[in-house]
């Protein structure tokens, strides 16, 4: 899947490879905004696009892991500052608990993740980076969660998924929709029993969402 | 048991013995030392679990993808893509010498080395034609350094995906530093003489590329 590349992206990876926080954000709510472009547009075409990048630069030993750290720190608090700023589809008045598999560390898509949903209009509670599964079904009825979305975005942890699946599955109601999603999501079986499987991007695991959840498509 | 759940609780012997076979080689612990021991070992662990996922998802894409994701992470830090496809293979034979079917972890492991193979261009000739050019070189320089030259043919096809000359110079180097050399003018001359199989197209890189690593070794350069 190859977008074409925002023009504000390569500064944007310039400012988060030297470290430079106020440009990273200048870049995204000054220049982003008075170009008159949208919050999801930056979030997804300049935010999530420099930290593919970043992770292929990664890939060619052309930045180190330190240097990685240190730009996904910077576009964590860039994509705070968009949160306010997306645009909001009417309520669907249903919430969508996110949560990464247990030991799952990445949870950058996860987070994007859960903030478009939200401007699709679902309400969300994100747990960020590894929650242990035990931890889930008291926090589903403690935030009167309609569905669950787990991220694995690393492929050796689709196994950890599927288990944590199976044991879910014991502890909610059987109508209740479980929704595996991330990059991993390819190692994933279709046909895996009480779960949905997301492949696509956030725009998909909204479509599944309501569809599972039975509410209408709001633009 | 399937073999996706062998796989997953024969892990740790097949990560041994596939460890132990590469390694009866001792150029594996003089090229990358202690650390490439215990990388070494990490990936062996990674090709097991990717490959365990791939038998269960039924899904060949899985494997190719890891493989395809880990081959840059190790070709622009000093190992060639032939030495990822050794790996690959000695976690295979291992798996099979474990007693764990083989036939069903075969597709996977086709898919991967195909997707080790580069998409196109100057890069996807060289490793097209390393099986050819191979013993032309080893009849110069003999048939015993046949491995050196297809790691060679390898780090080229390498350096030119990567745009990066180094990758290939500093293996250049390092074979040059062996005592008694593994690589010196005589060899690099073979491998450009070889390159009259080529398409100009192919061959003018490459040539440039074996230019430039027989500067780095030329004693003047010292």
């Amino acid at each position: 899947m190859s977008a074409p590349i925002h023009p504000l992206m390569s500064r944007y990876l310039a400012a988060v490879l030297s470290g430079d926080r106020d440009e990273a954000l200048r870049i995204v709510l000054e220049e982003g905004f008075r170009k008159g472009e949208s919050a999801r547009v930056l979030d997804l075409d300049v935010v999530a696009a420099t930290q593919r990048e970043i992770g292929r630069l990664w890939q060619e030993n052309k930045i180190s892991v330190a240097d990685e750290h240190q730009a996904t720190a910077i576009s964590q608090i860039v994509l705070s500052h968009l949160y306010p700023s997306l645009e909001r589809a009417a309520r669907v008045h249903k919430r969508v608990l996110v949560a990464c598999v247990e030991g799952e560390l990445h949870d950058m898509a996860a987070r994007i993740a859960t903030d478009l949903l939200d401007s699709y209009g679902f309400d969300t509670t994100f747990l960020g980076a590894s929650c242990p599964t035990k931890e889930l079904p008291p926090k589903i009825r403690q935030v009167k969660a309609d569905a669950l979305a787990l991220s694995v975005t690393m492929s050796f942890h689709v196994h950890a998924a599927e288990e944590a699946v199976r044991w879910l599955r014991t502890e909610l109601p059987a109508d209740f929709p479980i929704i595996l999603g991330g990059e991993a999501a390819i190692a994933i079986p279709t046909s895996i029993e009480g779960a949905i499987v997301s492949r696509g991007t956030a725009a998909d695991l909204a479509r599944i969402l309501r569809e599972a959840l039975d509410v209408p498509e709001v633009v | 048991m399937t073999v996706a759940a062998d796989l997953a609780a024969r892990k740790e012997a097949i990560v041994e013995r596939s460890f132990a076979t590469m390694y009866a080689d001792p150029f594996w612990r003089e090229r990358f030392g202690e650390r490439g021991e215990r990388y070494t070992r990490e990936d062996h662990g990674y090709h097991v679990s990717y490959l365990s996922e791939a038998v269960r998802a039924g899904d060949a894409a899985v494997f190719a993808s890891y493989l395809r994701w880990l081959q840059p992470v190790l070709t622009s830090r000093g190992m060639c893509t032939k030495h990822l496809e050794d790996s690959l293979l000695a976690v295979r034979d291992a798996i099979v010498a474990e007693g764990i079917d083989g036939a069903e972890i075969e597709v996977h492991v086709e898919a991967a080395r195909a997707a080790l193979r580069y998409p196109h261009g100057v890069a996807r000739s060289i490793q097209e034609a390393a099986s050819r050019l191979a013993p032309v070189i080893t009849t110069r320089v003999g048939f015993e350094r046949t491995n050196d030259v297809l790691h060679l043919l390898s780090y080229v096809a390498d350096a030119i995906a990567l745009a990066n000359d180094d990758v290939l110079v500093r293996h250049v180097r390092w074979l040059a530093d062996r005592t008694p050399p593994r690589a010196d003018g005589a060899l690099l001359d073979s491998m450009v003489e070889a390159s009259a199989a080529l398409d100009p197209e192919v061959a003018a890189p490459y040539g440039r590329l074996i230019a430039k690593a027989g500067l780095a070794i030329a004693p003047e350069a010292a």
